[in-house]
């Protein structure tokens, strides 16, 4: 009897307890947010703009068919004093309730990096329903709220096309940067590293972009270019690495993959593809009280395409596409560097924080005026690339042109 | 309240092993990379030395005690009234556990997957669990445990490779540069967090155990074990996450799992590695519970603890809702309050009560020597 009365009391208890769960959300009440944008609005408070998923566009077979043709994505905008305000007031636009955890990409307005992203990261990072595996770029010359309205080619939605062709710009090009959540937010606490963002841009009209005509056509009259590095000093916006910088800066934080260098050679073009290289920052301090900082870059590659009378496999000719090639990247991480010392002031590379982890005592000493001290430190660059094979053939159809 | 209860000492290594876990896994990286930054590891290691000279004390202090249990034990030094009142206290410090430890769970759910959930819903959910099974007895927890411990090693195995591919060596460095100070700091913590709480076995060595002379191992290998497995947790924050965003997290470890994605097919699955977090803290909570109502049973001197489980579950419950009011206070009671109370709790008493026992039994052996001669 007792145990009747135990059973039947434990599944009144059950009942309400386990059944129904309070934070049930049914897909059909979601609003998928894939993108993020993030402006200031003229009342020094923050705009966001939000690309949503337009299921039932992105599921259809037939887009453009018998209906007619939707945009994937629509894109809500709101403001508000903070970040969570104008997320919160989007709801009386948007048709569901938000949800972020599928965010793909966030991108920042270049007005909010100039004044400071701190605002605006807290609340990305303070969320439960935000994950950390999106990443972050800052609009080049237009608002975030624009680049968020341009529809785009092949990749139906907009926000994947920016993930994907982030990540393929990284890969094999090496002038964009995947920087994600935790790496800013690790970049802004630590002293001696100051972030960078990857800028995008709008290439032609935003105007144009925004209609199903942008995408309808077989040559897009606005295209979403990814364009240079965004410099950061204590959380602002300092300026732009163009692309020759970007790899510059991209070599020495040893993200390059994969990337191609274009070497002058006997009045014609030679491209080398780098398939692997490595970075290393070794500070000395043994002159004076400022350090000095030595990089070195080491790498393999191949012979990628040869534009010009070369007999490849006389054994000089490597060690000289060797030199040429190294020349090519060390130019391009002095112009980084000088940049980033002489106009900028803000240590991308990370030096303050290899002195740290090299001689965590000298770095108590210097941290304090590092802003002051890292322009002015002397940096060594050597590269050490290493040509390993030719491709698919030998010698170049030039030579037996140059025969006739 | 002779309860002819007898677990292997497999299943006590099993029941150590959960208990030190729980809990520790998903607070300790914070406040141990908030003192000691990259070098936690270090202390953690640190830890896990006092923390295996406690079991062994532990251990010590249950040879003396025979075939009785700690609140026995304490009426025998101290005489009935003073040794009740002693048990007393520790009642009260494994009831305040398991408050604690549903509010952490609570806490825990309601931060990280279920936001609008009301919080005591969780607790009370968690409450009617370890209250049928401390109904059902330690030999059914113990089963229970050698049931789901497998789940908890295979998940955390899981976790380890799956984040393999994240880790990056050089966040340990500048490393051995933390100051003593921090160290020692951190040192506490750990050791408060998963050393010290270890006093409650005493209710269940060497009493409970069937064959006590393998206790000693078995009890010393769980806590290596698990303070083990923790250390392998904190490493894993600071290589994947690096130090200070550890530190800036409330429960690092699950961020941790948030970052596996291999490959873009393996991720997004927290909610199955919580499964870590959840069987731990549900192990843990029901070990404090039970010792507490065991502990009660033995002071009223009745002869079976099981009618006092509803009750005292009702109150856990309602005390867990007021036991944190937010989770400023939480972590200030828990920087502040919990370390010194524990040291009390869980090394000065046991240390003065064995201590007061060696020399009554002196004393009584050379009264009765001198009787005899």
């Amino acid at each position: 009897m007792k145990k009747v009365i135990f059973f039947i009391l434990f599944t009144i208890v059950s009942i309400p307890t386990l059944s129904a769960c309070w934070d049930t959300r049914e897909v059909n009440d979601l609003a998928i947010a894939v993108a993020l944008g993030i402006d200031k609005s003229e009342d020094k408070g923050y705009t966001v703009s939000v690309q949503i998923l337009n299921p039932s566009e992105v599921a259809s077979q037939t887009a453009g068919g018998g209906s007619g043709y939707d945009t994937p994505v629509t894109t809500y905008t709101s403001s508000g004093k903070i970040l969570f305000e104008a997320i919160r007031k989007l709801t009386q636009q948007t048709p569901r309730k938000l949800y972020l955890a599928h965010l793909r990409i966030i991108v920042i307005g270049e007005e909010v990096a100039k004044e400071g992203i701190y605002n605006a990261i807290d609340f990305l990072s303070r969320d439960p329903e935000l994950r950390t595996d999106f990443y972050i770029i800052v609009s080049k010359d237009s608002k975030a709220e624009d680049v968020l309205r341009i529809l785009t080619n092949i990749e139906k939605l907009p926000a994947n096309k920016l993930y994907e062709s982030l990540e393929a710009s990284s890969d094999a090009w090496a002038v964009t940067g995947k920087v994600n959540l935790n790496d800013l937010l690790n970049d802004i606490v630590s002293e001696g590293k100051q972030p960078v963002l990857t800028g995008i841009k709008i290439k032609g009209d935003p105007k144009i972009g925004t209609s199903p005509d942008n995408v309808q056509s077989i040559y897009p009259k606005a295209e979403l270019v990814y364009d240079g590095m965004a410099a950061f000093r204590n959380n602002k916006l300092v300026g732009w690495l163009d692309e020759e910088e970007s790899k510059g800066l991209n070599y020495v934080k040893g993200t390059v993959k994969s990337t191609l260098i274009v070497t002058d050679m006997n009045d014609g073009q030679v491209g080398i593809e780098l398939l692997k290289s490595s970075a290393e920052i070794i500070p000395h301090f043994d002159v004076g009280s400022t350090p000095t900082i030595e990089v070195k870059i080491t790498g393999e590659a191949n012979i990628g395409e040869v534009n010009t009378n070369l007999d490849l496999l006389k054994d000089h000719v490597f060690s000289e596409l060797e030199k040429k090639t190294n020349e090519k990247i060390k130019d391009n991480i002095t112009s980084a560097i000088e940049k980033a010392q002489k106009e900028y002031k803000a240590d991308i590379f990370g030096f303050g924080d290899k002195i740290h982890k090299e001689d965590p005592k000298k770095w108590e000493e210097i941290k304090t005026n590092w802003t002051e001290i890292f322009p002015t430190i002397q940096v060594e660059v050597k590269v050490d690339i290493k040509i390993r094979r030719t491709g698919t053939i030998t010698n170049p159809f030039h030579n037996e042109l140059s025969e006739e | 309240m002779e309860e002819k209860v007898r677990i292997s000492p497999f299943q006590l290594s099993v029941l150590t092993i959960l208990f030190t876990t729980g809990t520790t896994f998903l607070i300790i990286p914070s406040t141990m990379t908030a003192e000691t930054k990259q070098d936690a590891w270090v202390s953690s290691i640190l830890g896990i030395i006092i923390c295996l000279g406690l079991s062994y004390f532990f251990i010590v202090c249950g040879r003396e005690m025979g075939r009785k249990n700690y609140i026995q034990y304490l009426e025998d030094v101290y005489g009935r009234l003073l040794g009740k009142m002693i048990g007393l206290l520790y009642v009260f410090f494994c009831f305040n556990g398991t408050a604690a430890l549903l509010s952490y769970f609570g806490f825990f759910t309601t931060t990280q997957m279920l936001t609008t959930t009301p919080i005591e819903v969780l607790h009370i959910l968690l409450a009617i669990l370890i209250i049928s099974v401390v109904r059902a007895g330690l030999e059914v927890l113990a089963r229970t445990g050698e049931l789901m411990i497998i789940w908890v090693f295979l998940l955390l195995l899981a976790m380890i490779v799956f984040l393999l591919p994240d880790i990056q060596l050089e966040r340990l460095t500048p490393s051995f540069v933390a100051s003593p100070m921090n160290h020692t700091k951190a040192i506490i913590n750990f050791v408060a967090i998963a050393g010290l709480p270890l006093v409650v076995f005493l209710m269940i060595i060497p009493k409970h155990i069937n064959r006590p002379d393998l206790a000693k191992w078995n009890f010393i290998a769980g806590t290596l074990i698990g303070t083990g497995a923790v250390t392998v947790i904190i490493v894993l924050c600071i290589l994947v996450l690096g130090a200070s965003t550890t530190a800036r997290q409330l429960y690092p470890s699950y961020v941790l799992a948030k970052t596996i994605s291999v490959f873009d097919i393996i991720q997004r699955i927290e909610s199955i590695m919580a499964g870590i977090w959840v069987i731990s803290i549900f192990f843990k909570t029901a070990i404090y519970f039970y010792v507490s109502v065991v502990g009660f049973a033995q002071i009223l001197e009745v002869k079976n603890y099981h009618f006092l489980t509803i009750p005292m579950g009702m109150l856990t419950v309602i005390f867990s809702t007021i036991i944190y009011p937010n989770i400023e206070f939480m972590s200030h009671w828990d920087a502040k309050y919990w370390p010194p109370y524990l040291i009390i709790m869980g090394f000065i008493i046991p240390l003065f009560t064995l201590i007061t026992d060696k020399i009554k039994k002196r004393f009584k052996s050379k009264k009765a020597s001198n009787s005899t001669s």
